[in-house]
């Protein structure tokens, strides 16, 4: 039974772990079909969703993680971000769970761009990295990977 | 900080490579040794991530790093120092620590050496201490 505190989606990330807002997931979408790629900085290609084609951001470019030359993407998660619709490639999905007693706020001053993360999780001992997909993803950063990826939903 | 009110007080020393480093003893909450750091992305530079401090993160610091000290390497061990920079705690990468002592802050003189995050130096045991402002190196 819900105890009315919010749940996250728990993922792993090139080897460390976010949280998503669940509010903010639409799915969690396997067995990627990647048809098309892009060649703008921000957007790998676009991907079809529910009979629509939407983008697939680079977030490993993004959050400065390794880059690799990935050609294969297995897991998304597709999240809403400004109205938008785009697919987030992530390597593992942990679970769903609620948001813990926990969490702490998320010392900014560490940040180059700010509100990238708002809160830390201890979840078994680690710390998990709440994203803020808007502090991540700027409005017009989003207008320009939507325009690259050309979502038709 | 208040400079005059700082330099009364006493000062934990503490190696970064060859360079002793002073730093007042009332900021620092607690010496820990070094462990997992765990890795922020798009961080600030010298911000290297997150420790565990009292069960909550904090923010790892790499202050030989952001300092600029190359020097010889001299310190035999890695510390932390859970540093307290307006009102955050922030964990300080140092060497080794060797005493903790009050300054006669009519000893100070200015460094001019260009150690980011040092304005004032001194000597003790025959050896230059530089005076870390832990405000201005965080900034």
């Amino acid at each position: 039974m819900s105890s009315g505190k919010e749940l996250i989606l728990i993922v792993s990330i090139d080897g460390c772990k976010f949280s998503i807002n669940i509010k903010d997931l639409i799915e969690v979408t396997e067995n990627l079909d990647l048809s098309s790629k892009s060649q703008g900085e921000e957007c790998i290609g676009k991907v079809e969703f529910r009979g629509s084609e939407i983008p697939l951001v680079d977030i490993k470019k993004r959050l400065s993680l390794t880059e690799d030359a990935k050609s294969v993407y297995e897991t998304a998660a597709v999240v809403r971000v400004w109205n938008e619709i785009l697919a987030i490639p992530i390597d593992s999905v942990e679970g769903v769970f609620e948001a813990g007693s926990a969490f702490f706020p998320f010392p900014q001053m560490i940040l180059r761009d700010k509100n990238a993360f708002t809160f830390i999780h201890d979840w078994n001992g680690e710390f998990v990295l709440h994203m803020n997909l808007p502090g991540i993803y700027s409005k017009e950063t989003i207008i320009k990977i939507s325009r690259d990826g050309q979502s038709k939903s | 900080m208040n400079i005059e009110y700082a330099l009364d007080q006493q000062y934990l020393i503490f190696r970064v490579a060859d360079k002793l480093i002073a730093t007042n003893i009332a900021l620092v909450k607690r010496i820990l040794h070094y462990e997992f750091v765990q890795k922020v992305p798009l961080a600030r530079d010298y911000f290297e991530g997150l420790v565990k401090f009292d069960e909550k993160p904090i923010p790892f610091f790499n202050l030989p790093l952001a300092m600029g000290i190359k020097g010889k390497k001299v310190s035999t061990e890695n510390l932390i120092a859970v540093h307290n920079v307006q009102g955050i705690d922030i964990a300080f990468k140092i060497g080794n620590v060797v005493t903790v002592t009050r300054i006669d802050r009519s000893a100070l003189g200015e460094s001019t050496e260009g150690i980011k995050g040092v304005d004032h130096k001194t000597s003790w045991s025959g050896e230059e201490v530089y005076i870390l402002n832990a405000e201005k190196i965080v900034q």
